[in-house]
C-alpha cells in the first residue's frame, strides 16, 4: 500500500513489526519537524538534522509507549520539542540566541511583486519583528509558533507543551502583549 | 521514495540494533511509578501521624509554654516542615499525566497534604500509632527508654518551672503529687481554675505534667499542665515506688487554659 495513503496510526503499526515502514513516518513528518525546529531554534542545517535524527530514533525506541487515542502528530512535536530543550540545555542554561522566524515566514509578509524600495522597507520590518520574538520567553514563543506558524489547536498544543488549555491561552494572550511591546521598541 | 535522513537513520536502527522497547516494559514503568506514589503516600501518611502522636505526647506545646525558646522546638518540629518541602518538590516532579496536563501545583499539593493529613488522622484514631511507639518501645528498648529518661529528666526540674509526678490526691485546686524521686509535692492549681477532678484523681493511676514557679520547698504553683494515664498492664505493675516513666502512656487530656509568662528554663 501507499505509504501516503496510510493512517498515522496504520504507520505506527506497521512499523513496530517492520522497521522499513518507519521510513513512512519520517518521509511524512520530517518537513514538518523541520520547519518546526527552525522556527524554535537557531541551530545550522546539518544541527537539525542531527536533532532530527534524535527525535526519531527516541520515537522509534518509544513507539509501543504511543497512545493511539491521541493524535500521532502531537506526539512527534512533543518529543522534537523535548529533544530541542534538551539540547538547549547541554550548550548553555539558557540558550543565546533564537532564530524563531525563518524565510517561509517572511514570504507571508514580502510579496515577488512589491517593489525594490518596498521590498527593502518590509526587509527591515522582517529583521525587526525576528528580533522582537526572540526577546520573548521560549513558552511565549513556542506557545505563538505553534498556533500561528504550526496552526496548531489549543489541544495539540496542550499535549505538545505539557500544559492545560487554560494556560496555553494565557500563554498565547501574554506572548501577542509581549509581541506588542516589543514591536513597539522597534517602531512597529 | 527516502530521503538522505531517513535512509541515515534506518541504517543507525540497522547498525545499533535500535528495536522498539516492549509494550510490557512501559506497563511496568507505569506500575513502578504508581506503586512508588502509593508507597510514598502511605509512608507519609505514618509519618504525620507519628509526628501529630509527637506534638501531644511529647509535650511540644507544653514546652513551648513553659517558654523553650522557639529554636530549641524548631529543632523538634523543624523537619516536619523539611518534610512537607520535599513532598511538595515530589509533587511537582511528577506532575504531569500520562496526556501531558500538568495540574495546578496548589491544586495537587492541597489534595495530597488532605488525603495524607486524612490517612494520618484515622491512623491516630484507630490507635494504629500507639501501637507502633508500643512496638518501638519493645524492640528497641535502648533506644526508646533513653528518650523517655531525657523527657523525665527535662521535665523533673521544679526550680527552672516544670514538674513531673503523680498524681496522688486531690483537694480542690490543690493536688499532692509524687515526683519521679518519690518526693511529695503541693501543687496549687490557682491558675487553671476550669480543671475537672475526674480528670486529674481518677482509677488507673494519671501523672501530670506541670509548668510554674516553685513556691516552696516542696510546694509548686502551676499555671498550665497535661495529665496522662498510664496503660492498663502497666497499672498491674505499678508498685508505687518512684521509678522513670516511659513515655508508653495515653493522653488522656490537655487543660492548659493560660499560657505562663516566660521563665528562666535550666536543664
Amino acid at each position: 500500500m501507499n505509504p501516503n495513503r496510510r493512517t498515522d496510526e496504520e504507520l505506527v503499526a506497521a512499523a513496530l513489526t517492520h522497521k522499513e515502514a518507519f521510513a513512512g513516518v519520517m518521509e511524512r513528518y520530517e518537513p514538518r519537524l523541520r520547519r518546526y525546529m527552525h522556527r524554535i531554534t537557531n541551530r545550522t542545517e546539518s544541527e537539525i538534522d542531527d536533532l532530527l535524527q534524535e527525535t526519531f530514533i527516541k520515537a522509534y525506541r518509544y513507539l509501543n509507549s504511543y497512545d493511539a487515542s491521541f493524535p500521532f502528530s502531537s506526539w512527534m512535536y512533543r518529543i522534537a520539542r523535548t529533544v530541542v530543550i534538551s539540547d538547549h540545555r547541554k550548550r548553555t542554561v539558557r540558550p543565546e540566541h533564537t532564530q524563531v522566524i525563518d524565510d517561509d515566514l517572511m514570504t507571508t509578509i514580502a510579496s515577488d511583486e512589491d517593489d525594490p524600495e518596498t521590498a527593502a522597507i518590509i526587509a527591515e520590518h522582517r529583521t525587526r519583528v525576528r528580533d522582537a520574538l526572540e526577546s520573548l520567553g521560549s513558552d511565549y514563543r513556542d506557545a505563538l509558533v505553534l498556533r500561528y506558524f504550526e496552526g496548531k489547536s489549543y489541544t495539540e498544543m496542550s499535549d505538545i507543551m505539557m500544559k492545560p488549555e487554560g494556560t496555553i491561552a494565557t500563554l498565547l494572550n501574554r506572548g501577542k502583549r509581549a509581541l506588542a511591546d516589543a514591536l513597539k521598541q522597534y517602531d512597529l | 521514495m527516502s530521503s538522505p535522513l531517513s535512509k541515515r537513520i534506518l541504517e543507525r536502527i540497522e547498525k545499533e540494533r535500535i528495536r522498539p522497547r516492549p509494550r510490557w516494559w512501559f506497563v511496568m514503568y507505569e506500575a513502578l511509578v504508581w506503586s512508588m506514589i502509593a508507597l510514598t503516600g502511605s509512608i507519609a501518611g505514618i509519618t504525620i501521624a507519628l509526628s501529630y502522636y509527637r506534638l501531644h505526647a511529647g509535650d511540644v506545646f507544653l514546652m513551648f509554654t513553659a517558654g523553650v525558646p522557639w529554636y530549641q522546638l524548631l529543632l523538634v518540629i523543624g523537619w516536619i516542615g523539611a518534610f512537607v518541602c520535599l513532598f511538595l518538590l515530589l509533587l511537582y516532579e511528577v506532575r504531569c499525566t500520562k496526556r501531558g496536563y500538568r495540574f495546578s501545583l496548589y491544586a495537587v499539593g492541597g489534595a495530597g497534604a488532605l488525603v495524607i493529613i486524612g490517612i494520618a488522622g484515622l491512623q491516630y484514631h484507630a490507635g494504629v500509632i500507639h501501637t507502633a511507639e508500643l512496638h518501638l518501645a519493645r524492640t528497641m528498648p535502648a533506644t526508646y527508654y533513653d528518650a523517655a529518661s531525657a523527657r523525665e529528666r527535662f521535665w523533673s526540674s521544679p526550680e527552672g518551672g516544670r514538674l513531673m509526678g503523680y498524681i496522688v490526691a486531690q483537694e480542690g485546686a490543690v493536688l499532692e503529687v509524687r515526683d519521679a524521686d518519690g518526693s511529695y509535692w503541693v501543687v496549687h492549681l490557682s491558675n487553671v481554675p476550669d480543671i475537672a477532678p475526674a480528670d486529674t484523681h481518677d482509677h488507673p493511676p494519671r501523672y501530670g505534667l506541670f509548668v510554674g514557679t516553685q513556691s516552696g520547698t516542696t510546694t509548686f504553683s502551676a499555671c498550665a499542665m497535661t495529665v496522662y494515664e498510664e496503660e492498663a498492664q502497666r497499672r498491674r505493675s505499678a508498685t508505687g515506688t518512684p521509678r522513670a516513666f516511659r513515655g508508653d502512656e495515653r493522653l488522656v487530656g490537655s487543660m492548659r487554659t493560660k499560657r505562663c509568662a516566660p521563665m528562666r528554663i535550666t536543664q
